[in-house]
């Protein structure tokens, strides 16, 4: 993978699909029904995703050319702990109905779990600049700090009116990993 | 002869749809259009960018950003779709951000203004960064918006994360400590914990 | 120049709290004609802008007009399109927005308010209790059939220029251009080497240029509605806000007794971020300062970044410090100076006597009541973003401590060595209602009434 795609461990993916005639409603429909129920949930090292429907490019007025994609294109891009080989593997297993759905509804759709990888890395995209707030921390390691920093923040508040014979026993009892 | 991204649905508290909302998480996708030397120009700033570690440094002080990418996409992958009628490239931007649309789009034009003509400034119709309602009239009509958006941890700020992680390992040292100390010394190196980590909590 | 001529009274100098009495009155019209007719019955008593050159007049008399009251009142659709979407949604339609959620929810509001009933504000202004009594007396008798009273908020100055909570209030303002630049120095936008400079009076005003016509080489106005209604008028964000006062003295007493050995004024100025009698803390952090007189030149002078950048005098989420970071957010500034509002709100509602901590049951709180041009970016971003929210201090989401906590749980730091944990934090501020209106110039006022505003 091209190292611009690459930060820390963090990887940037996009995939940009040429959407089947007439199936853009469908898809659009399939895509919103998500809402509050996302199965990127199920690929646990995606910090952040998106499903982008691209109607056609927009022509800017000061363009000396009018130019069209001559169809509709969904872009996935995810932001994700690498290497991208594996989490391929891992969407193609966990997102198998959702991918036949989805990109099944693109142009030269995959079939199988191996298909939809290969399909994905030729869509490929590389990315040019990528920025990553906190490169080196995994979705989990997030997960695990904030879940931390709330309960001691939740502890910090009682510790206050403790004496120092309670104080230590009860830090302890709190289990911090 | 110019067409406009799709809007759909009512713009919400943070300036923009709820389908591009996750929880705490915002998303924004824009394509811009490239002038011809656009395609060469931007990979050296891109080069730039990675080269230099202070670069992201404004970036990270602002803080509002998990993670972003602007990418060029040029040629479109073949699968036997109707061959795109394309003469230009394009400039592709995403990020993932908290906070309002109003309020992340004035950072940019009032702090990033440098690194916006750098990115933006071989893209046609980028107006300049100031004054702010232009460029924000400029994003909005180079702008799409997400059928689907997903966070890992929703309710989690960029600077919530930063400071969970910061935390992490001060907080495993306490522990050593509560596990080694007798108690007048852990209220010691309690008192002396909160007042390292204040910022974090 | 400043047409003040046009502008209504109390927005760009205020009037002073030497009215001590200040009645909201809410009115409902229901048949736009006879609305008119009142109308312009009242527009030449508008208090306007001018400077008094005789002494302060008795009573000082402000119109205001929500959306809907607008639309009562005849004014054609195409001109009300062309004012901002969250004005014509209306304060109640912003509930999720704004944090009016569970005990604030406009559900739970005064009857008349956030319903769409409330057309029309008139507020009065009034030296003595007999003078206002007898402007509201002859208000009531003017009205025709079809205009009817929906809703009285009678503001009141407490002891000591103070609100509910015992907090000395109101005398930070934005400085504008041509019209307050005495408060330049700490009211101003902050520049480098402790140097300020005054705001664009297009920041407050329609119609005159604003922060963002500077860095526009076409010196382009900023938008505003349709002529002849855009032209000198703003906005009034209003809302009464209830202050559970003996919730709020429990709350602090019982706190402090973890803190420095129990310093509850100290606990008190940390939470705003000036001590009770308004000496800031960034100037004064151990003592508030006897000598402090708001009125004195550089009372305000102050800034975070420098002498105060860890918040161990200012904390880095008490009130002041939220509602207007002045250089706290960086860069000069610049994040924070398109968020400035004027702000005129009285206390309503009888004291709760010294040292009791138990709720009597009396209504009392304050009138919000803020002029901006423009809602969303001077309002409603500071209220959510700054203050329901923490992110952009580093502080999570915690809330400002002063606004109180819906689901009872939040918490605040007082940053020091060692820090305090405040909290939790309780319910001690319920809205009871709001409304965001549309203050017309003169002329456009008279427009209105003769019901060419379109």
């Amino acid at each position: 993978m091209k190292r611009a795609n690459v930060s820390g461990q963090a990887c940037a993916l996009m995939a940009m699909t040429p959407i089947a005639p007439g199936e853009e409603p469908a898809l659009r429909g399939y895509l919103e029904g998500f809402r509050g129920q996302s199965p990127l949930a199920r690929l646990e090292r995606t910090h952040f995703a998106r499903w982008v429907i691209v109607p056609d490019y927009v022509n800017d007025p000061k363009q000396r050319h009018e130019e069209h994609l001559g169809g509709p294109y969904l872009i996935f891009t995810s932001n994700f702990d690498g290497p991208l080989d594996t989490y391929l593997d891992e969407l193609a297993a966990e997102l198998a109905d959702e991918a036949r759905e989805i990109w099944g509804r693109c142009v030269g759709a995959p079939q199988t779990a191996a298909d939809l990888k290969r399909y994905l890395m030729h869509n490929q995209i590389d990315t040019g600049f990528f920025y990553a707030a906190y490169p080196t921390a995994t979705v989990a390691k997030v997960r695990a700090a904030l879940g931390n920093r709330d309960r001691l923040i939740d502890f910090a508040l009682r510790a206050q009116s403790m004496p120092p014979q309670e104080l230590r026993a009860a830090f302890l009892a709190e289990g911090f990993a | 002869m110019s067409s406009q991204a799709p809007a759909a649905g009512p713009v919400t508290a943070t300036g923009t749809v709820s389908r591009n909302v996750d929880g705490q998480a915002i998303a924004i996708t824009v394509f811009s259009t490239l002038k011809w030397w656009g395609q060469a120009w931007l990979p050296l700033v891109f080069l730039y960018a990675r080269l230099r570690p202070n670069s992201a440094g404004t970036l990270g002080k602002l803080s509002f950003i998990h993670f972003a990418r602007w990418t060029i996409v040029s040629r479109i992958p073949d699968n036997g779709q109707p061959k795109p009628d394309l003469r230009y490239a394009h400039l592709f931007f995403e990020s993932n951000f908290n906070g309002g649309w109003e309020e992340y789009i004035d950072a940019f034009s009032y702090i990033l203004t440098r690194g916006m003509t750098l990115f933006w400034g071989s893209s046609y119709g980028f107006p300049k960064p100031l004054p702010t309602g232009r460029f924000k009239q400029y994003i909005r009509r180079n702008e799409y918006e997400a059928s689907h958006f997903y966070s890992a941890y929703p309710q989690a700020t960029t600077t919530m994360v930063n400071a969970a992680l910061t935390l992490d390992p001060k907080l495993a040292a306490v522990r050593q400590q509560a596990a080694t100390m007798d108690d007048e010394q852990f209220a010691a190196a309690w008192r002396a914990f909160l007042t390292d980590v204040q910022d974090y909590l | 120049m400043i047409d003040l001529a046009d502008i209504q009274g109390d927005i760009v100098r205020a009037y002073g709290n030497a009215y001590a009495r200040t009645t909201y009155l809410f009115v409902k019209v229901r048949d736009a004609e006879q609305g008119r007719t009142w109308l312009s019955s009242l527009v030449d008593r508008v208090t306007n802008a001018e400077p008094w050159t005789e002494g302060k007049p008795e009573t000082a008399l402000n119109l205001a007009l929500t959306c809907a009251g607008l639309q009562a009142l005849g004014v054609p659709q195409q001109t009300l399109d062309s004012f901002p979407s969250e004005f014509r949604a209306g304060m109640a339609d912003r509930a999720t927005l704004l944090g009016d959620t569970g005990p604030s929810d406009p559900s739970t509001w005064d009857r008349g308010l956030g319903t769409g009933e409330a057309h029309v504000l008139i507020t009065v202004n009034a030296l003595t209790d007999e003078l206002l009594d007898s402007t509201l007396q002859q208000l009531e008798t003017e009205m025709p059939s079809a205009v009817t009273g929906l809703h009285t908020e009678h503001g009141k100055v407490l002891e000591g220029a103070r609100e509910h909570f015992g907090y000395a209030d109101g005398f930070a303002q934005p400085a504008i251009e041509g019209a307050t630049e005495d408060k330049t120095p700490g009211g101003g936008v902050p520049l480098a080497e402790g140097r300020w400079r005054p705001l664009a009076l297009g920041e407050f005003i329609l119609g005159y240029e604003d922060e963002e016509s500077r860095d526009d080489p076409d010196r382009g106005l900023p938008s505003a509605p349709d002529a002849p209604l855009g032209r000198s008028g703003t906005y009034l964000v209003w809302r009464k806000l209830h202050q559970d006062v003996a919730l709020f003295r429990k709350s602090l007493q019982e706190a402090a007794a973890f803190y420095e050995d129990g310093d509850e004024e100290k606990l008190a100025a940390k939470i705003v971020g000036r001590w009770r009698d308004g000496t800031p803390l960034v100037h004064s952090p151990d003592a508030a300062d006897t000598a402090f007189d708001a009125a004195a030149p550089g009372a305000n002078d102050f800034r975070y970044a420098d002498a105060d950048a860890d918040g161990y005098r200012c904390p880095l989420g008490a009130h002041i410090r939220r509602s207007n970071p002045r250089d706290a957010l960086g860069w000069e500034g610049r994040l924070s100076f398109r968020h400035r509002m004027i702000r005129r709100g009285m206390p309503y509602g009888p004291e709760l006597p010294a040292g009791v901590t138990d709720d009597d049951g009396q209504q009392r709180g304050l009138v919000f009541a803020c002029f901006v041009a423009s809602i969303s970016r001077q309002f409603e971003a500071v209220q959510v973003q700054w203050l329901n929210d923490g992110n952009i201090f580093h502080l999570g989401h915690d809330k400002d401590f002063l606004l109180g906590d819906p689901a009872g749980t939040g918490k605040m730091t007082v940053q020091g060595d060692p820090p305090f944990i405040l909290g939790p934090q309780r319910n001690i501020v319920t809205t009871r209602g709001g409304e965001y209106l549309f203050v017309p110039g003169i002329t456009a006022l008279a427009a209105i009434a003769d019901g060419v505003a379109g």
